[in-house]
């Protein structure tokens, strides 16, 4: 279940987020389709930065699902790193030849192995006349202090090609890798080769900062006021927070920034993969973060952030840049050279030597693109679990649509064929029947063309709970709201989009786009109405909520002496950040006590039905709803109320105690048409 | 589906490849079965166009490929025919004729080269998209930077077509050079005579506004609607209130020598240059002042300001013209030794000579007011020497003929020498001017002079005589330097303000010397007279109407159409780093707004802004990031032994497809692949083909200076060179990544530099 200090992380991005206006921002993103790539949320958005994992109620391995997604999509050419690629392209080309030596004036042996990374390429294709590579070099002077002469391994290990989904090549690179480092004990100072050595090649290594606290040297500088940024491959990768801490409290004067350990705001970059706005801005947000600590130094364990949190520094005629101008980035090995007094951080010029290499002519890789390799049941069952609640967006420092994603990624696998088999099911339904539950019954319609407005009533409200067909109905003629409900509707095809069955939702919309387009269509399905308002194009959709507050005046509510809880449906809150409107119609019902959630709006669990998982994975589906009850029941609630027929499914079916009914039943009490 | 359309170019390309085995190829062989390809013999007749048209229709195709000739050649027709059918930008060519049939003598070889350029053709025009234009308002005001005779004439042509023009001159008069002389050659009339109708015309002109002292500090918008900032400096006189009286200058105590004199006479602090001065009002120069008070007591019209300011102000133009003209190549202090008070430069013997010069005409050594006995003219003093100039002033063996036999004519005693290289007097008249000067007994000594040697306030010339080949030691009592122009430092401070090129020699350079001699490579902004080049004045009053004529062109809608080629910028993921805007030498990215945006007007889409973009938030339309790696892509599916050969559309490519006219050989490893700008090259397209498996890569670019986009080709050459070590630490490389500057004349430098990377490339 969320792990510990996840309420911090949603508090915080909730809070964030109405600072900084950025909803206006997500809005915005609403309208204007991705250029790149794929119609759905983009899969190089995302960090792999673990940090969603805190909120996700399902607890799924994303990192996996994304790193084979990006598989999928590189084979369409559809994945970019920023820098126009150059990154991973230049991770290729040095595994394809043999990397050279950069690194001067170390004295080197064969006692251990230090592996300096790419940092040399970094400084240099990067165009930013800077001198990221001297951490390694501080590390390798750092060794020899400590009475080592290392063994220096060129080379690239990998990371960026592994978590951009370049696994073919991320293979070639490994092979060669294991066979200058199998059996040895290596030292990096990169908290991604670390990460990279240890769990994905495992191999013998240890970090940079550990292996200095083993040494326990003297410092003689230990005057540079610094603070430490946890990288997420150390920090909720590894659970490396002490070791980078210690040795900066020993080496320099250290303090602490707000946001640490596994609550730390992340460098929002990783592999090259996705920097946009949104990224800029946590990177801005961190480096503010450090400078408010009073620190002149930012220190980072990873090359990568530190090239990530510097790049505000670079822009040009920026105000960001100029007010930030005085924290500055460090690796931990600067530190320590400097405070151990073997390296000078603060020299000009970058300080190795490019060696001029012969190179032989390379062979272009023959690479095979063999995606079944990547899937096995656990991949499987990762891409199924999701609920596209979207609980991880609100948190991530990139924004991530990871539900967009997953239902993306879905298609890929329904498109093999690998999808479950309840979802095939339920697609077969809705295309032979025009509806999720197989009923032989078309929609009933509600003839009257002339009506300005279209009920969409949706499968579940059709046939499952005629309560909520009925009180919409009923609450649409006492607002006088003159509707029709045509002829031929099928099922929205939300569970289809969800599922990845895309082929066949393809169908379904343009049934019904062609029936509900030119007329206002007001749906009572949460559901329904994302589905109508986001997946289709061109349609005027509304939620019943709309429609009653707008007019709630003309509704003779009368008292409803009731405890009641709120439950915000995913489809309708996070998505369009739609919370305070039903909570409003609630509190004018006279009587009503509404009690919070402990989560709630952009925070709140999901029921957990969402995104095909009560179909397919029903026990996670009940345990998570059962978790919901039970705060309602510790709480006292006398009902719970929510805006979603689906949601009120699940909620009800674990839960005998409390009733779980619809914000349009409560209105029916309230008007005293009460239906048992 | 893809259409390819091959022509055999009658023998031109079918002689050389074998055109039906390459058809053949591409509708059996090739990978993709979405291609469909025909042959002709002339692709650029009606019947080749037709067919074009008529496959696009019955096929529908998505894009076309046109293997033929270089784009340059029939480019157009081809963009115009299939502009008939579909967005005429969904069509991409593979040049098999100047750089491959031409440039490959085995049929074979050729053969497998078009496949790969036509490949690349292909899976490039697989990522075309339509490109639309759009029309933006223009201002139909006119800037003109420089009153000479050239500005003034443009001035005034254009005002006469009712354009409103803004006339700014630096000094205190217009009239420029032409008007401190005495006559003018061919025709020997006098300068003033010729030149007094237009100043009176200027300065009468109500479209015309004059803004004498004064220059242009910022140009900043876009084609049709610049925003220019002026900066006037104070003349110290109210001028609404001086009536050019001269009562202060007859006061005033101090005497210094005289700018417009060319330091030959004296001036007062406050003076007006000459009586005929445009605006006729006096100016105090206060580097002379000392602030007697004297001006202000005499004069009756108040009208002394000694506290007066530079005033800015701002106005905004739909087109400029930069008319700044030229200056004398400075030769003191070197063997020709111009400080000696006897050696004089032509414009100063001018200022000698004009009637009303501060020696009424007389022709007196400045050293003590004697009239000479032995005057020598040293022609190409300071030209067609690689010690200062290696061009030819163009005007100078003319200048020095018209002033000789002027002098001969009134002071027939007087001895007069040219020492000359070789007499210039090519132009209607020039060589019988010439051939008259000769009989009227001017000493015509053809010689370089290689020193002048002060001997008291005499001057002994070190010349050879050549056709005698004796050596000479020529005693002259006065010496005439014919100095070399070169360009004023006002052009040069122009060029740097609004980001002009200039060619190697200085003067600014047009878009095409021969047939856009005045438009530069930004568009609405066009250059004149002795800008472009040293020239007499009947060469400038040419460039004046057709700069007039073309700006009024440009102006003649109230909107103009442009083609989107240009950039564009994902706001979406943009992060207002700015690196893009620094890289835009047009101010085109407006970084102003919410969104960073390009302006469609001002975007040259040279595509240097997108090769730095962190986010890749900005590209070209046209010449796509990824259109350039896809082409790469095709060429090395083809032959993956190539040399890519990333060339600039102005330059590398010309100097090509030159290599081609001229038949040289060119290894068929190397493929050209076309781009805007070398600074369009990124970091990916350098290091891409290596993944690939080519054996190398380099870039053709314009010769330093003289790059079309001002510094595309020095941005490229700082990557190359970071990418070079990046390969070196990579292990690939870097001697395989090149960079070679070429012009677009000079296609055996192509040669060389392919053969260059071959044999890096072994
Ligand atoms: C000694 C000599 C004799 C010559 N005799 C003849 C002859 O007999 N016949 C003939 O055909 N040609 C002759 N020429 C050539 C003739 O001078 C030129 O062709 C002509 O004057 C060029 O005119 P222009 O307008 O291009 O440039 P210019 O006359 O140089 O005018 C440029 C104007 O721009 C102004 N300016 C410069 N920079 C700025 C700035 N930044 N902002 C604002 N204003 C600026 C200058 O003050 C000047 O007024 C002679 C040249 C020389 C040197
Ligand atoms: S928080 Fe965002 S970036 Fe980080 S792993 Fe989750 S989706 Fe990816
Ligand atoms: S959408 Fe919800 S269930 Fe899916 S990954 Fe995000 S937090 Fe987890
Ligand atoms: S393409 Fe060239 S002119 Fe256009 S915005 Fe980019 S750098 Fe500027
Ligand atoms: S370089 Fe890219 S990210 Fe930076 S401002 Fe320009 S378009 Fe935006």
């Amino acid at each position: 279940m969320p792990v510990e200090g996840a309420e911090k992380v949603q508090n915080e991005a909730a809070e964030y987020k109405a600072q900084s206006g950025e909803n206006e921002m997500d809005q915005e993103a609403n309208k204007t389709p991705k250029v790149e790539g794929c119609e759905f949320g983009d899969v190089v958005d995302c960090v792999t930065c673990k940090r969603c994992s805190l909120v996700c109620p399902t607890e799924l391995d994303l990192e996996r699902v994304v790193r084979i997604h990006r598989y999928i999509k590189d084979s369409y050419g559809q994945v970019k790193g920023s820098h126009r690629d150059v990154f991973r392209l230049a991770s290729k080309l040095s595994g394809m030849a043999d990397a050279q030596g950069w690194l001067t004036g170390i004295d080197e042996g064969d006692d251990i192995v230090f592996f300096p990374g790419c940092a040399a390429l970094f400084d240099l294709l990067l165009q930013r006349d800077t001198n990221y590579s001297g951490n390694a070099k501080a590390a390798a002077l750092t060794l020899n202090k400590l009475g080592y002469k290392p063994e220096i391994v060129y080379g690239c290990c990998g990371h960026d090609l592994y978590y951009s989904g370049a696994l073919d090549e991320f293979e070639l690179i490994k092979a060669e890798n294991m066979e200058k480092l199998k059996g040895k004990k290596i030292v990096v100072s990169c908290a991604e080769g670390y990460h990279m050595f240890k769990n994905i090649y495992g191999l013998d290594v240890v970090g940079f900062e550990e292996f200095v606290l083993e040494h326990n040297p003297e410092f003689v500088n230990t005057d540079l006021k610094t603070t430490y940024h946890d990288p997420c491959r150390y920090g909720r990768y590894n659970e490396v927070y002490d070791a980078p801490r210690e040795v900066l409290k020993k080496a320099s004067d250290f303090r602490e920034m707000e946001n640490i350990r596994e609550e730390a705001i992340c460098c929002s970059v990783s592999a090259w993969m996705n920097c946009n706005k949104y990224s800029r801005d946590t990177r801005k947000k961190r480096l503010e973060e450090a400078k408010a600590t009073g620190a002149d130094y930012l220190v980072t364990a990873c090359t990568k952030c530190s090239i990530h949190l510097d790049c505000i520094h670079f822009e040009k005629n920026s105000e960001d840049a100029e007010a930030l101008e005085d924290i500055k980035i460090l690796g931990t090995a600067q530190v320590v050279g400097y405070a151990l007094g073997v390296y000078d951080p603060f020299k000009e010029e970058v300080d190795y030597i490019v060696p001029e290499t012969a190179g032989k002519f390379l062979e272009p890789l023959k690479i095979q693109k063999n995606v079944d390799q990547y899937i096995d049941d656990e991949l499987l069952d990762n891409a199924f679990l999701c609920t596209t609640c979207k609980n991880c967006t609100i948190v991530c420092p990139n924004h991530h649509d990871t539900a967009s994603m997953m239902e993306e990624f879905r298609s890929e696998l329904v498109k093999k064929d690998l999808g479950p088999e309840k979802h095939s099911k339920i697609a077969k339904a809705i295309m032979n029947t025009g509806n999720a539950f197989g009923e032989k019954e078309p929609m009933t319609p509600h003839p009257n063309e002339k009506a300005e407005y279209i009920y969409y009533p949706g499968c579940v409200a059709n046939y499952r709970r005629d309560d909520v067909y009925q009180a919409t109905k009923k609450i649409l003629d006492l607002l006088d709201v003159d509707y029709e409900i045509p002829e031929g509707l099928v099922c929205c095809g939300s569970v289809l989009r969800r599922a990845g069955h895309e082929d066949e939702f393809q169908d379904i919309r343009e049934k019904n786009t062609e029936l509900l387009r030119g007329k206002k269509v007001i749906c009572s399905c949460s559901g329904c109405y994302a589905t109508l308002k986001k997946d289709y194009e061109g349609l005027d959709v509304y939620h019943i909520t709309d429609i009653v507050k707008e007019n709630i005046d003309k509704l003779p509510l009368k008292e409803v002496k009731k405890k009641v809880m709120y439950h915000d449906p995913c489809h309708l809150g996070r998505k369009f950040e739609y919370y305070d409107i039903p909570r409003e119609i609630i509190e004018a019902v006279p009587g009503v006590e509404l009690i919070a959630f402990e989560k709630e709006k952009e925070n709140a669990q999901c029921c957990g039905a969402g995104g095909g998982v009560k179909s397919a994975k029903p026990d996670i589906a009940n345990n998570l709803a059962k978790k919901k009850m039970d705060e309602a029941k510790e709480k006292g609630a006398d009902m719970v109320v929510s805006a979603c027929p689906f949601c009120e499914l699940n909620l009800n079916d674990n839960c005998e105690e409390i009733p779980v009914v619809d914000i349009l039943n409560l209105l029916m009490e309230s008007l005293g048409e009460v239906k048992e | 589906m893809i259409g390819v359309f091959i022509c055999f170019c009658g023998n031109n390309i079918g002689g050389y490849i074998d055109v039906q085995q390459l058809t053949d190829y591409f509708n059996e062989e090739y990978p993709a079965d979405d291609v469909v390809a025909f042959n002709t013999t002339f692709l650029c007749s009606e019947i080749g166009q037709d067919l074009i048209k008529e496959k696009i229709e019955e096929l529908n195709l998505d894009a076309v490929v046109i293997a033929s000739c270089s784009p340059k050649h029939h480019g157009a027709i081809f963009q115009a025919c299939i502009g008939e059918k579909m967005n005429q930008y969904r069509w991409e060519f593979a040049n098999i004729r100047e750089q491959c049939a031409w440039v490959t003598p085995n049929k074979k070889n050729a053969t497998e080269k078009a496949k790969a350029i036509i490949s690349g053709a292909i899976e490039k025009s697989r990522l075309l998209e339509d490109i639309g234009s759009t029309r933006v308002p223009v201002t139909k005001d006119i800037l003109v930077i420089g009153g000479g005779i050239t500005g003034m004439h443009a001035a005034l042509e254009l005002s006469a077509k009712g354009f409103h023009v803004h006339l700014v001159e630096k000094k205190e008069t217009v009239g420029g050079n032409m008007v401190r002389f005495d006559r003018v050659f061919p025709t020997d009339d006098c300068a003033m005579c010729t030149s007094s109708p237009i100043l009176a015309e200027v300065a009468m002109d109500p479209l015309i506004d004059i803004y004498s002292l004064s220059e242009v500090t910022e140009v900043k918008g876009r084609p049709g609607e610049y925003d220019v900032t002026v900066v006037k400096q104070p003349r110290y006189i109210d001028e609404t209130k001086c009536t050019a009286c001269g009562d202060c200058t007859a006061h005033c105590p101090v005497e210094v020598w005289s700018e417009w004199d060319e330091g030959m006479g004296l001036r007062a602090a406050t003076y007006k240059p000459m009586a005929q001065a445009v605006p006729l009002k006096n100016r105090i120069n206060m580097d002379s002042c000392i602030r007697c008070g004297t001006c202000e007591n005499v004069c009756k019209a108040e009208a002394v300001m000694y506290n007066e300011e530079p005033k800015e102000f701002t106005m905004k133009v739909g087109a400029i013209l930069v008319a700044t003209g030229y200056e004398l190549i400075d030769l003191k202090n070197t063997e020709y030794h111009q400080e000696h008070p006897n050696v004089i430069s032509g414009l100063q013997l001018e200022r000698l000579k004009v009637p009303s010069g501060p020696t009424a005409g007389e022709i007196l050594r400045p050293s003590d007011g004697k009239m000479p006995k032995h005057l020598v003219f040293v022609q190409c003093a300071g030209s067609r020497d690689r010690r200062y100039n290696v061009y030819c002033s163009k005007i100078c063996c003319m200048y020095a003929t018209k002033n000789a036999r002027l002098i001969k004519s009134e002071n027939p005693d007087m001895k007069i020498s040219i020492c000359y290289i070789d007499m210039r007097t090519a132009g209607r008249g020039y060589e019988e001017f010439f051939d008259k000067a000769r009989e009227m007994g001017i000493n015509y000594i053809r010689g370089n002079v290689s020193e002048i040697v002060p001997d008291g306030e005499d001057l002994i010339l070190k010349v050879e005589d050549t056709f005698t080949s004796e050596p000479l030691d020529l005693k002259a009592d006065l010496v005439v330097l014919s100095s070399g122009l070169i360009p004023s430092q006002g052009t040069k401070d122009v060029a740097s303000t609004i980001h002009l090129v200039s060619g190697a020699d200085g003067f600014l350079a047009p878009v095409h010397v021969k047939i856009a001699p005045v438009d530069t490579a930004t568009k609405g902004i066009f250059i004149g007279g002795t800008t472009e080049a040293p020239k007499p004045i009947q060469e400038c009053i040419t460039d004046a109407g057709l700069v007039a004529s073309r700006i009024a062109s440009f102006l003649k809608d109230d909107d103009i159409e442009i083609d989107l080629t240009t950039s564009k910028i994902n706001p979406e993921i943009c992060i207002k780093c700015g690196t893009c805007a620094e890289n835009c030498v047009y101010d085109a990215i407006d970084t102003t707004g919410e969104n960073y945006e390009v302006l469609d007007v001002s975007c040259m889409a040279c595509g240097k802004c997108s090769v730095t973009c962190p986010t890749n938030a900005i590209d070209l339309s046209l010449y796509t990031e990824d259109q350039v790696i896809k082409q790469i892509d095709g060429i090395l599916a083809e032959d993956p032994d190539s040399i890519i050969g990333f060339s600039c559309y102005q330059c590398g490519y010309n100097a090509a497809d030159l290599a081609g006219t001229a038949k040289s050989f060119i290894d068929p490893k190397i493929k050209v692949v076309l781009v805007p700008c070398s600074g369009r090259v990124t970091m990916q397209h350098m290091l891409y083909p290596f993944f690939k498996g080519a054996r190398g890569v380099f870039l053709a670019a314009c010769l330093e200076g003289q790059c079309h986009y001002i510094d595309g080709n020095l941005q490229a050459k700082e990557k190359v060179k970071l990418a070079k070590k990046a390969l070196d630490v990579m292990g690939v490389g870097g001697h395989k990544l090149n960079l070679f500057n070429m012009s677009s004349a000079e296609g055996p430098k192509f040669v060389a530099a392919a053969k260059r990377m071959v044999e890096i490339c072994q």
